[in-house]
């Protein structure tokens, strides 16, 4: 029985209590005790009553407040339901609109280059040594800028890039991206050390990416130093593998290591350090689409060591 | 060779034309080269009508041994120069070379599905600007047999 049920029941028991008893004064001269007594039962009744009346007024309050905060809490899920779907619309809107504006922008600045090109080909002979300089100046802009649109690119491919998860084994995709980053910048002077490490999950050709960034980084920033030296290191915490990648380059101020994964932020001077800021936010990109995470730590002169999670290839027991 | 190579180059855009024309000159490629800045105009030049009418090249004093295609363009684009092009049984054979600043996986896929023969990406470089289409050229022209063409290595 609801609390509004049992006040109403406690009036009218009340109330046949108090009839029946005015009733009794009136019709029989009961004994006084009785009479005492009745009035007792209904002096306690009613007083029960208001309290039942009171507190089954502060139920259906309740009740009726508990109903307006599941609704708003229905509407609150359905508006969020509505902003969520709307946000990432929106991110795949502007997604698109890099993506392909990042490939209409190849064509002007190619042009640029091109006709740069012709002019100091063809016609070197009209060109003062100033003109020949202004003409490089605008050729190494937009040289610079079309390394930024293809690390542009490069940012979208990781993001975009289909994903097909395997077993990797770390230490020989190791030891072949850093033979292949060898190549690519003609310096073989760091000596790489890989320590044991499990076998990760993931998308090979992403995580050979990863690892090719980190590398270059490695031989980028140590070079002109004694030793150099690049060390890899992996362990399974659990569901996750934690690899390390460690060198003794220039290292970096740990005061900006928050600026070191983002789109085109660059700690050093692009004239002593090539580079476009691209490299470590698309390590962060790829980590964070096989739903890992990285990190840096470092010091000034004494290297770098960036560590990264992966899904391990086989849980820890 | 007594008679000339014969090559289409479909592009709107006048610059990427000039280099590749002078790319052409440059590397003294043995091929005429008759350019094409409108889709309308290259579709009544090769004969190629809709849905798979039209003379074809059989007519044409045209007769391409190879097209080159950019893809974009205003009104018809590459694509659907490319989808009438392999439609025309007198154009299907022809080999047909899509050149584009954009190197998208979809645009790419969309080129091969609808039978594009090879994809070469326009590109800057520090220098020889146009390489890549004397390359492809080159390649088309010197390298690739075609049932019509004369035979090689003789």
């Amino acid at each position: 029985m609801t609390a509004s049920g049992v006040a109403r029941l406690a009036w009218a028991v009340w109330i046949a209590v108090f009839a029946a008893a005015i009733a009794a004064m009136w019709l029989t001269p009961a004994p006084y005790e009785l009479l005492a007594v009745g009035a007792a039962l209904a002096f306690v009744l009613g007083l029960l009553a208001v309290r039942l009346r009171r507190s089954s007024r502060r139920a259906s309050a309740l009740a009726e407040g508990n109903r307006t905060l599941v609704a708003s809490a229905e509407e609150l899920r359905r508006l969020n339901e509505i902003l969520e779907a709307r946000v990432a619309s929106r991110t795949s809107e502007l997604e698109t609109l890099t993506h392909s504006f990042s490939h209409d922008l190849k064509s002007p600045l190619g042009a640029i280059l091109n006709f740069s090109a012709i002019l100091v080909e063809d016609h070197r002979a009209d060109l003062s040594p100033e003109g020949l300089d202004v003409v490089a100046r605008i050729r190494r802009s937009a040289m610079r800028a079309t390394a930024l649109l293809d690390g542009l690119l490069r940012l979208d491919h990781a993001r975009r890039a289909a994903f097909d998860a395997q077993e990797i084994d770390m230490r020989s995709l190791a030891r072949q991206v850093f033979a292949q980053v060898q190549s690519a910048t003609g310096d073989r002077g760091v000596e790489l050390v890989l320590e044991p490490m499990p076998n990760a999950r993931g998308d090979r050709l992403l995580v050979a990416d990863v690892l090719a960034n980190l590398f270059d980084n490695a031989v980028k920033f140590s070079r002109g130093r004694e030793k150099r030296c690049v060390t890899m290191r992996g362990f399974l915490d659990d569901r996750d593998c934690r690899y390390e990648i460690a060198d003794n380059g220039q290292g970096f101020d740990m005061e900006y290591v928050d600026k070191l994964f983002g789109v085109f932020e660059r700690l050093h001077d692009s004239r002593e350090i090539p580079g476009t800021g691209v490299g470590l936010a698309l390590v962060k990109k790829i980590v964070q689409r096989h739903g890992g995470h990285v990190w840096a730590e470092g010091e000034i002169d004494r290297g770098a060591r960036f560590s990264f999670t992966l899904p391990a290839a086989q849980v820890k027991r | 060779m007594s008679e000339r190579t014969r090559i289409v180059l479909i592009d709107d855009d006048r610059d990427d034309i000039d280099v590749a024309l002078r790319a052409a000159r440059r590397e003294q490629l043995p091929v005429t080269i008759t350019v094409f800045q409108d889709s309308r105009e290259v579709l009544d030049a090769l004969g190629v009508e809709e849905n798979g009418n039209g003379h074809g090249v059989a007519g044409s004093r045209l007769r391409p041994h190879a097209i080159f295609l950019d893809l974009r363009m205003p009104r018809i684009d590459g694509w659907e120069i490319l989808r009438r092009l392999r439609e025309n049984p007198h154009t299907r054979e022809i080999p047909v070379i899509v050149q584009s600043w954009s190197t998208r996986r979809e645009d790419i896929e969309r080129c091969y599905a609808l039978g594009a023969n090879s994809f070469v990406a326009k590109r800057m470089t520090p220098a020889n600007p146009g390489f890549y289409f004397a390359d492809a050229v080159r390649y088309w022209i010197q390298l690739n047999q075609t049932p019509w063409s004369a035979p090689s290595g003789m």
